[in-house]
């Protein structure tokens, strides 16, 4: 017999406010769009409060997230729906980006938007948010050797795309292991 | 000024992250939980009647591809070499070019003893009894038979990292059909195609897709499969197991509602799927053509084993993955005509770490599995190795190895491309 117990409401809610920020943070980056990033955000809080009752450690529940914001917006992302939208759903205009007021947002930015799902998660994961091998592989549900042949693959089409312009990462940052 | 990768860091943190309504998030998942109870609520009464009508309902018929269970197939003996009714199909020669959203195209393909060159630049294969289909970086359909190329139509163009299973085209496990939507347009269609007599047979104009997009869920002899496309942002949509669909009997050339129960029920219909678990008359009918991921097999031992992803609390796992508890895998399964399946690994094969997964059948009997076919994940030892299972021989033979842990990649039909 399964049984769906209740979630904490109060805990969970203490934790949302919390580190919404954060792992908006990781949102972003992951899939380059602010308006789609709150909506990753918010659907990866519902996927965890719906786990919340067996979350043993809710001190693990920040680290459960993030794996469900990067698992989710990599499925969003092989979706054709993604790549294709029908004319009756485009974005609402009204609403800004307030990254589009920042300086140039740069060509890399771009570039990281041509990645493919799993590629740019690498990347980003291990060189914007300085996690291990090991840690991006755990957020990306995959193995470390997973997680080297995609930041290669990535950053061998960032070179491709931008040449001299792109500063790869230096050394040390590669040679973070777990 | 040169551009480095901590510089997005920076510039991400220098956004202002907005306000989230946590109570809002918390009345969303109390309305999930709901209706996962009342799932689970109305889950034990459904069984009990899909297993009924199950009992009653199979009735689909086909002309042009294989018929349903219970009709006698040809089946291989071995005194008789077996033939195929679709040869052994997969491209190892390709281009990748990181300038396109495709990064894969296809300069040969080889289809049984022969090597096809289609002349187009094609970036995904699927199969039917009278050729090879593929679709080009256009959207373009095109049919080979090996002799000549013909574009018989045009589809959604292929974004990047989408699997086959996801685009607008479909064929079925057998037979000759082949089902598409026309691109995104006021005048979008449904069509049918017949690949042995080269002319469109049915199409439905502007078929009902809900607030989204039309999304092909599967080709079934000869009933075509489609829904509403999911929320691309993921709001409100809908588990697998609950979606509604439309259905399209070529037959009869009427279209009407259905939802999944009914799918699987077509499936355990026709001989070439299978059926997981230890229970035949419970176990969830699963096919490579329906969107729902990969069918996955792996060894164990010295035998080849179907293999399902399970709830550690027993609860069901629907098509999106979704649902509380730790996934753990089990073992085991039937072919759709009950047949339990107990295939053998090649003697002295030494198998790939990857899970094997389903991407064609050669005949009701046969059917094909390419190891790492499930996710493109890291080259290794076996990487690409196509097996060839026989249910009714209960043995795999290595039909084409791998080529090889230097990273290069094989493409097979139906199977998510590499990304």
């Amino acid at each position: 017999m399964v049984v769906l117990r209740q979630p904490d409401h109060e805990a969970f809610s203490e934790f949302a406010s919390a580190r919404s920020a954060s792992l908006f943070r990781t949102a972003y980056l992951v899939i380059g769009d602010y308006q789609l990033a709150q909506d990753l955000v918010q659907e990866s809080l519902v996927k965890t409060y719906l786990a919340w009752p067996r979350l043993r450690d809710v001190a693990k529940a920040e680290a459960y997230t993030r794996r469900v914001i990067v698992t989710t917006c990599i499925s969003w992302r092989r979706r054709r729906s993604f790549s294709e939208r029908p004319a009756t759903h485009v974005p609402d205009a009204s609403v800004t980006d307030p990254t589009t007021l920042l300086p140039e947002q740069g060509e890399l930015w771009t570039a990281v938007g041509h990645l493919p799902p799993r590629q740019r998660a690498a990347v980003v994961l291990r060189f914007c948010e300085d996690l291990s091998q090991a840690q991006t592989a755990e957020l990306m549900g995959c193995s470390v050797g997973s997680v080297k042949r995609h930041t290669s693959l990535a950053l061998d089409k960032l070179r491709a795309e931008m040449g001299a312009r792109f500063s790869p990462p230096f050394v040390d940052e590669q040679a973070v292991t777990p | 000024m040169n551009a480095s990768l901590r510089d997005l860091r920076r510039h991400v943190d220098a956004a202002p992250p907005p306000q989230f309504d946590v109570e809002g998030i918390v009345a969303r998942g109390d309305a999930r939980l709901r209706r996962r109870r009342a799932a689970l609520a109305a889950g034990s009464a459904g069984l009990v009647l899909a297993v009924i009508v199950a009992g009653v309902t199979l009735t689909g018929s086909n002309q042009r591809s294989s018929p349903p269970v219970g009709t006698p197939t040809p089946s291989v003996t071995d005194t008789a070499a077996p033939t195929d009714t679709r040869p052994l199909t997969y491209a190892d020669d390709y281009t990748a070019d990181p300038s396109l959203d495709i990064h894969w195209r296809m300069q040969s393909i080889e289809y049984g003893d022969r090597t096809l060159r289609p002349g187009i630049d094609a970036t995904a294969l699927d199969l039917t009894d009278d050729g090879v289909v593929m679709v080009a970086p256009d959207g373009g359909i095109h049919l080979t038979d090996g002799e000549a190329t013909e574009k018989i139509g045009e589809s959604t163009i292929p974004g990047p990292a989408m699997s086959w299973a996801e685009w607008g085209v479909k064929t079925s496990t057998a037979g000759s059909l082949v089902a598409w939507f026309t691109p995104l347009g006021p005048d979008r269609s449904l069509v049918v195609y017949d690949a042995h007599e080269h002319r469109v047979v049915t199409q439905v104009a502007r078929p009902d897709c809900g607030r989204y997009d039309c999304q092909l869920e599967a080709l079934v002899g000869d009933r075509v499969y489609w829904s509403e496309s999911p929320d691309p942002t993921g709001g409100g949509r809908p588990q697998w197991a609950g979606r509604p669909l439309q259905v399209l009997d070529v037959a009869t050339e009427t279209v009407s509602e259905t939802n999944t129960r009914a799918l699987w029920e077509d499936l355990r219909a026709y001989p070439r799927g299978f059926v997981e678990g230890d229970n035949y008359e419970t176990g969830a009918a699963v096919s490579q053509d329906v969107n729902t991921g990969a069918v996955r097999f792996v060894p164990q031992g010295s035998t080849l084993e179907l293999q399902r992803w399970v709830r550690d609390t027993g609860a069901d796992i629907d098509g999106d993955g979704e649902g509380d508890g730790p996934v753990i895998f089990g073992y085991g399964g039937f072919d759709t005509t009950g047949r339990r399946l107990n295939l053998r690994l090649p003697a002295g094969y030494s198998p790939a770490e990857h899970p094997y997964a389903l991407f064609q059948w050669l005949d009701d009997d046969r059917f094909a599995v390419m190891a790492g076919a499930a996710d493109f994940d890291e080259p290794g030892e076996g990487y690409g190795d196509i097996l060839v299972c026989d249910i009714a021989r209960e043995r795999c033979t290595l039909a084409a190895p791998g080529p090889g842990p230097d990273g290069s990649l094989r493409l097979v039909p139906h199977v998510t491309l590499p990304n």
